[in-house]
């Protein structure tokens, strides 16, 4: 073949992909077209949240006013809406839609049948790294939405600037003996995933000896919020950053300590056997567009898609936005948990 | 005992036949389904095998340990709080203490204010660290230790005392208060002192009771929640129902297996306890209202009365005043125990007023509330007549089922209810509804429901009965006229407690509620989820509104009955 004969092929070929690409992109709108339409005949979508709703709040108004299609939200605690959502798949009663939860609570979800493949979501392209890598790599079934990020607090009336903690390894600095409080090692959540991410990069020794700081444990981080600001404590661990708004005010600074932030993120499927997958689709779909990412960096959380926040203020983004350091996957938690129950139970 | 007892004209066996199935329905099957999930390795509806895992997971030294916990936890506040409630009911019902009316309200107060609410302020007043207690004692004393520490288990007994006195009071004052004095007159006559006819006259009157009274505490002891999560978690203090909380909120998978096998080991512990009950109580007699007239005793205590009025003032101050000022000065700042003038707001209350959910489970609750502790209370009269006051076959059977919701752990049993309407035939419509949630209530408050009316009856002569049964009175007539006429207090008293009972429901009520039917409890979950603890307190103190209003109400209606009487 001449050398006009191979450019004029490439051309052709180049050509041909393009109209493929064209066509196929033209369908996927008009087929995502349909799923819109569908989703405001079907009139509403229930979602069962496990999540603290207000993180939520205003997502939900924006995917209203977008639609039209109302949202009702039924809130529970994690395990909770986890039971619900078993017993109505078991028995065939389904009623909600879509599924919020905690990513190893959804993650747990997702492996028992849970939650249903959604098919193609446009958004879903959207996701940067490292959103789409494990534990995130479910995302034809469930996608994360708003990833939490923990770090260190102090209390600002105890705590100077130049004797505050740098490094999760500060809390063992022998002056915080009996002055810290931590969330419960031993219950699912922030506490006990960044002890397990502590027990793998900094070995069994340190969380001993961590133990042997006469720490305090809680199970509820708005008391332990309450604690630290009444300078019961001088330092709280794990500190959820995007708490910082609901701080304003308080003798309580939140510090990112030099190996970054031990991280997680709130998770959204469609629920088997949901009553209105159509809506359930458009609304999972919708929590991964540019508004409601957006909204979700002014509120303090990591945005998935890569979206900035315009709101934040600039002291509060280095807290906010600043380094990550690990987040904890399923396989490796349950590695860690009965190490931490021999230490901590 | 048995010779006095009112056989009824319609059919026994049908009556007992259709309470059975109500009970049966309401208690014994949610039950059944829990008893199936700790026999199996997987909750109902998913594929799994029968085994005794579950079971096998309790006999272990933590296990050992956190069962140890509990008992000695919960009989000791049972002891204290019984002996104090004891005294304050009396102080209420047989001494002429100054505004008796007002004491017996202020009481009864702190039953009702969500344990949550008062747990946030303990926290604050009772701290070692920065605690306003122990800040005071130091500046008074000069002293550099904290003599208080609510982070112990003192802290839990104390916490838990502030609900079990009141509900022990609101027992015990109409007991007092309905017995007739003949008794103690005779002792009296006799030569007997007053403490000693106190002792052995009042006491053993009220044996059924008291009795009563202290096992529904004990085992309420037992199934105490909140108290152990916010004063025994942070050091270390673990009791059964934190226990399972943790088996089912705390673990990367729901553990129901353990959780439920823990929760029937418990009930058949307090089960044996209330056949010991039932074999002390049994062939006595503790009639006290008979057919003849009576006023009731009232001891003049001279100018000792103001010590008693005293003494209850300062029941009131330690248990509502100290907290609830707290709350209620907290509630005008932006966050609790921040008090500086640049903090004030009127925010808090605000957000509640403008808060939809709010007001939906106000009006959900409320409906639930009025139709359920209404429900409850007919339900608990008719179980508590057959049982107490007839010889049809299966009473004991009736009585026995009745209890058995009280002594499931809430978070549990909330669960029962779950499998139980899910497994329904469709054709059932319950599941998802508003009408799930009032059967878990009524259910859950039939065992009050019957122990107050079985208290009140135990204490009616059958002298009654047969009088209007010679006269010709009908078996409902009887019912009505004579038997809820005359436990109508008592009837009152459960309803109030029924009711509020319903308002703080939590555990079934977070996992039966749907779309539309939020309560009251779970929009409190929800705020306090979202770290809005000063709108829980507003929540709060305007629940104790509710609480003072429906108190008067009820006393002011009760009064005039019995003036009317």
């Amino acid at each position: 073949m001449s050398k006009l004969g191979k450019i004029l092929g490439m051309w052709a070929g180049a050509l041909a992909l393009t109209l493929i690409g064209t066509a196929a992109h033209a369908q996927s709108a008009a087929e995502w077209d349909q799923v819109v339409a569908a989703a405001k005949k079907e009139g509403k979508v229930v979602v069962y949240s496990g999540a603290a709703p207000n993180s939520f709040k205003r997502a939900v108004e924006l995917f209203e006013k977008a639609y039209g299609i109302p949202v009702e939200i039924l809130i529970g605690r994690g395990a909770e809406i986890r039971e619900r959502v078993r017993t109505e798949r078991s028995f065939n009663r389904n009623i909600g839609d879509v599924l919020i939860n905690g990513l190893s609570t959804a993650i747990g979800q997702t492996m028992a049948g849970d939650v249903q493949d959604h098919g193609p979501l446009p958004n879903v392209a959207k996701l940067i790294s490292p959103f789409m890598d494990p534990p995130f790599n479910h995302t034809d079934k469930i996608v994360p939405t708003n990833p939490t990020s923990w770090a260190i607090a102090v209390n600002t009336n105890l705590v100077k600037p130049a004797d505050e903690p740098k490094s999760w390894q500060d809390l063992l600095d022998p002056k915080w003996k009996g002055k810290i409080i931590y969330d419960n090692p031993l219950s699912n959540g922030g506490g006990q995933a960044s002890m397990a991410i502590f027990l793998e990069k900094f070995g069994r020794e340190w969380v001993e000896k961590f133990k042997a700081q006469q720490v305090t444990f809680s199970d509820q981080y708005t008391i332990a919020h309450q604690r630290l600001a009444r300078g019961e404590f001088a330092i709280y661990a794990p500190f959820i950053v995007s708490e910082t708004f609901n701080l304003k005010g308080l003798p309580i600074k939140g510090i990112v300590p030099t190996e970054g932030k031990t991280y997680s993120s709130q998770m959204v499927g469609m629920l088997t056997g949901a009553p209105h997958p159509n809506a359930a689709k458009l609304f999972v779909n919708y929590m991964l567009g540019d508004e409601v990412q957006t909204n979700f960096a002014d509120l303090g959380y990591t945005s998935v898609t890569g979206k900035v926040s315009t709101t934040l203020p600039e002291e509060l983004k280095p807290l906010m936005h600043g380094k990550l350091f690990d987040i904890m996957t399923e396989d490796r938690l349950q590695k860690a948990i009965p190490i931490l129950e021999q230490i901590f139970k | 005992m048995r010779l006095g007892r009112y056989k009824p004209a319609p059919g026994p066996l049908l009556g007992v036949g259709v309470l059975l199935l109500i009970l049966g329905f309401l208690a014994a099957y949610p039950l059944a389904m829990l008893l199936y999930g700790s026999l199996h390795s997987t909750p109902p509806g998913t594929p799994g095998e029968f085994n005794l895992v579950g079971y096998a997971k309790i006999f272990s030294a933590h296990d050992a340990s956190v069962v140890f916990n509990t008992i000695a936890l919960a009989f000791v506040k049972t002891v204290l709080a019984l002996g104090l409630a004891v005294l304050l009911a009396w102080i209420v019902a047989r001494t002429d203490t100054p505004w008796r009316g007002t004491l017996e309200v202020l009481i009864t107060l702190p039953f009702f204010i969500p344990p949550i609410v008062t747990a946030m302020s303990w926290g604050m007043l009772g701290n070692p660290q920065v605690g306003l207690i122990n800040q005071v004692w130091k500046a008074v004393t000069g002293s550099t230790s904290s003599p208080i520490n609510v982070y112990s288990y003192t802290g839990i007994v104390w916490h838990m005392m502030q609900y079990s006195t009141p509900f022990l009071f609101l027992f015990i004052v109409d007991i007092f208060r309905a017995m007739d004095p003949s008794l103690e007159e005779s002792s009296r006559m006799s030569g007997a002192s007053k403490l000693r006819t106190f002792r052995s006259i009042t006491l053993i009157l009220m044996m059924p009771a008291l009795t009563s009274s202290f096992i529904l505490s004990f085992v309420r002891g037992i199934e105490s929640f909140e108290s152990a999560l916010f004063f025994g978690t942070p050091v270390g203090i673990t009791v059964i129902t934190t226990e399972i909380y943790n088996a089912i909120n705390q673990r990367q998978g729901p553990d129901y297996q353990y959780a439920t096998a823990l929760s029937f080991t418990i009930l058949a512990f307090l089960f044996l306890l209330v056949l010991v009950q039932w074999r002390i109580l049994r062939g006595r007699t503790f009639t006290t209202v008979t057919g003849k007239g009576y006023t009731p005793n009232v001891m003049r205590l001279g100018a000792w009365r103001w010590v008693t009025f005293g003494f209850c003032i300062l029941f009131f101050f330690i248990t509502v005043v100290m907290p609830i000022g707290q709350l209620l000065i907290g509630s005008f700042f932006r966050y609790m125990g921040f008090y500086s003038a640049d903090m004030l707001t009127l925010d808090h209350y605000q957000s509640v007023f403008k808060n939809s959910d709010f007001w939906r489970g106000f009006r959900n609750t409320m409906l639930l509330g009025f139709l359920g502790a209404t429900a409850t209370m007919v339900l608990g009269s008719i179980v508590a007549y057959v049982s107490a006051r007839t010889t049809w076959r299966g009473r004991r059977l009736i009585d026995a089922i009745a209890w058995l919701p009280w002594m499931m752990p809430g978070m549990v049993l909330g669960v029962g209810f779950l499998w139980a309407f899910a497994i329904l035939p469709h054709s059932i419509p319950i599941y998802g509804t508003i009408w799930a949630l009032l059967l878990a209530y009524v259910a859950l408050g039939t065992p009050v429901s019957v122990r107050v009316m079985n208290g009140a009856y135990a204490q009616l002569g059958y002298d009654l009965e047969e009088c209007s049964r010679v006269h010709g009175g009908s078996w409902f007539q009887t019912f009505w006229r004579i038997i809820v006429a005359l436990a109508w207090p008592s009837f009152a008293v459960g309803w109030i407690l029924t009711f509020f009972g319903i308002m703080r429901e939590l555990s079934a009520s977070v996992l039966l509620y749907s779309v539309g039917s939020e309560v009251l409890s779970v929009v409190l979950l929800k705020l306090w989820t979202n770290g809005a603890a000063e709108q829980v307190s507003v929540i709060g103190l305007m629940m104790m509104v509710l609480v003072v209003l429906f108190r008067a109400v009820q006393l002011r209606f009760l009064n005039r009955r019995i003036g009317m009487a």
